[in-house]
């Protein structure tokens, strides 16, 4: 079955058809080509697939991209474009670079999010709220010692 | 992409909800409320469900309200937990239920999970459950013959098993307003942070003036099927000195009421009744330090 869907899109109103049966990360990927997003697990554990649904940080493999009609949809291309405007990377992406946040990527765009989501609630975050708050983000590359090195410091310069 | 082809359906009233739902179950078809979609959806891309219809919940407006209506609090269905987690009006009246809400698996989940979905779905794990039979909270439930009250205790049937039919639908949960001087708790144990409970235990514990107990209610899950509420005991600690012997006699009813622990691949059933013993006598605990 095949349903018509409008919501905007990294702020760019956006109509399509899906099949019921498309995940959100499968529309942001296959139909608008936005591959930041990834996929994982598909079972709702690993977070790869993070994007902000109505400002808030959800796991894409587990919403219907049916479902979404009249929402508002923020990928990592999205926030990066909005962040960046001035050119440099964001502070946050700045910090993931400098601490060896990342190392194949995979996880990087969701656990961006999700950093970003809980500097947004929490300027000044404990280890334990980092942790936290990065709870939904798998990464098997890096232990998470550096990410929570990278958190601290965009945390740390903000409030400088 | 989920390889079953389903039909979806997108109503805006609960009235439009129930009467898909009824159509769907007159022709025999196989139907499924979708909520936060954080238990369904896995379970549909894996394959383990693959209804013929899907119904959302998610553009039905009043849905995720919470108010309070005297000396009850009535919470949507709809109501994510990531809300439930940060509500004032909870916090303030039924602390407990933010407190549980709060430690529902990461972020993301609680930012789409619902409290309907998740007795919908009535995992024996789910954090809800223990609480809201401790609560004596009341499920509203419509279905297509009307509405109809049930206490949460008669809502969690078994293994898995709601007492809703596949033509109803959970609209709303009524709480108490706890009195201001109720200590109350919630505390699980898990494997990892975002995990489910191996075992949960929440207790409200109310105090006398010379530190007697007034009244104490405990939930556990993980120690049946269902969730275990210490009935049997509750009412005879009333009148009992509050110290560290009583903490000591509510654990060890707590591990007797732990006849059938559901055994999983990181806790065998005679290691689950132990921790039963051990997160009740946390969550008593930290509900006495709590009380004043
Ligand atoms: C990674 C991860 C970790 C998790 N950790 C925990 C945890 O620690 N503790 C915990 O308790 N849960 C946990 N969960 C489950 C989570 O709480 C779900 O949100 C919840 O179980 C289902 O709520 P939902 O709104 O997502 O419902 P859905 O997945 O949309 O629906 C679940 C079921 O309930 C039915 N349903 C939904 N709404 C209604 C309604 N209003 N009336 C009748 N039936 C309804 C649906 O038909 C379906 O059968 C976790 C989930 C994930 C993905
Ligand atoms: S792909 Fe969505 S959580 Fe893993
Ligand atoms: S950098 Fe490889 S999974 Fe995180």
């Amino acid at each position: 079955m095949q349903t018509t869907i409008q919501l905007i899109v990294n702020n760019t109103p956006c109509e399509a058809t899906v099949d019921t049966r498309t995940l959100l990360v499968d529309f942001l990927r296959d139909q608008l080509d936005l591959t930041g997003t990834h996929l994982g697990c598909a079972t709702g554990n690993c977070g790869a697939c993070t994007v902000m649904l109505d400002g808030l940080t959800v796991k894409a493999c587990t919403i219907l991209a049916a479902d979404v009609a009249g929402s508002t949809v923020t990928t990592i291309e999205g926030w990066t474009q909005a962040a960046r405007q001035s050119g440099d990377l964001h502070p946050i992406q700045d910090a993931f670079v400098k601490h060896h946040a990342l190392q194949c990527g995979f996880c990087t765009p969701g656990m961006v999010l999700s950093v970003q989501q809980l500097l947004q609630e929490k300027s000044q975050p404990t280890e334990a709220d980092i942790r936290h708050g990065i709870a939904g983000n798998l990464c098997r590359c890096t232990g998470y010692a550096s990410i929570v090195k990278a958190v601290q410091e965009v945390a740390q310069t903000s409030s400088e | 992409m989920i390889r079953v082809p389903f039909q979806f359906h997108r109503p805006h009233s609960i009235d439009e909800v129930v009467r898909l739902l009824s159509q769907c179950v007159q022709n025999g078809e196989d139907v499924k409320l979708l909520a936060g979609g954080q238990s369904l959806m896995p379970s549909m891309n894996l394959g383990l469900v693959a209804p013929a219809h899907i119904v959302s919940l998610n553009h039905v407006a009043g849905l995720d309200s919470i108010r309070q209506d005297g000396d009850m609090l009535a919470i949507g269905a709809g109501t994510t937990h990531h809300a439930l987690a940060k509500s004032e009006v909870v916090q303030a009246h039924c602390p407990i239920l933010s407190e549980t809400a709060a430690c529902i698996g990461d972020v993301q989940v609680r930012n789409r999970g619902t409290l309907g979905g998740s007795i919908g779905h009535f995992d024996p794990a789910a954090d809800y459950p223990p609480v809201l039979v401790l609560l004596d909270a009341a499920c509203q439930i419509v279905s297509p013959s009307g509405e109809r009250t049930v206490a949460a205790k008669d809502v969690f049937v078994d293994y898995m098993t709601t007492s809703l039919s596949a033509d109803e639908v959970l609209t709303e949960i009524r709480v108490p307003a706890l009195p201001s001087d109720t200590g109350t708790a919630y505390v699980k144990f898990t494997r990892v942070e975002g995990g489910f409970a191996i075992v949960g235990a929440g207790a409200c514990l109310r105090l006398n003036p010379d530190n007697t107990c007034r009244s104490i209610r405990v939930g556990i899950c993980g120690a049946a099927p269902v969730p275990v509420r210490l009935t049997a005991i509750e009412d005879t600690l009333t009148g009992k000195a509050v110290d560290d012997a009583f903490v000591e006699v509510v654990a060890a009813a707590a591990y007797e009421s732990a006849h059938d622990p559901v055994a999983e691949l990181h806790a065998d059933a005679d290691y689950k009744r132990e921790m039963v013993r051990v997160f009740t006598r946390r969550a008593v605990k930290t509900a006495w330090e709590r009380a004043d």
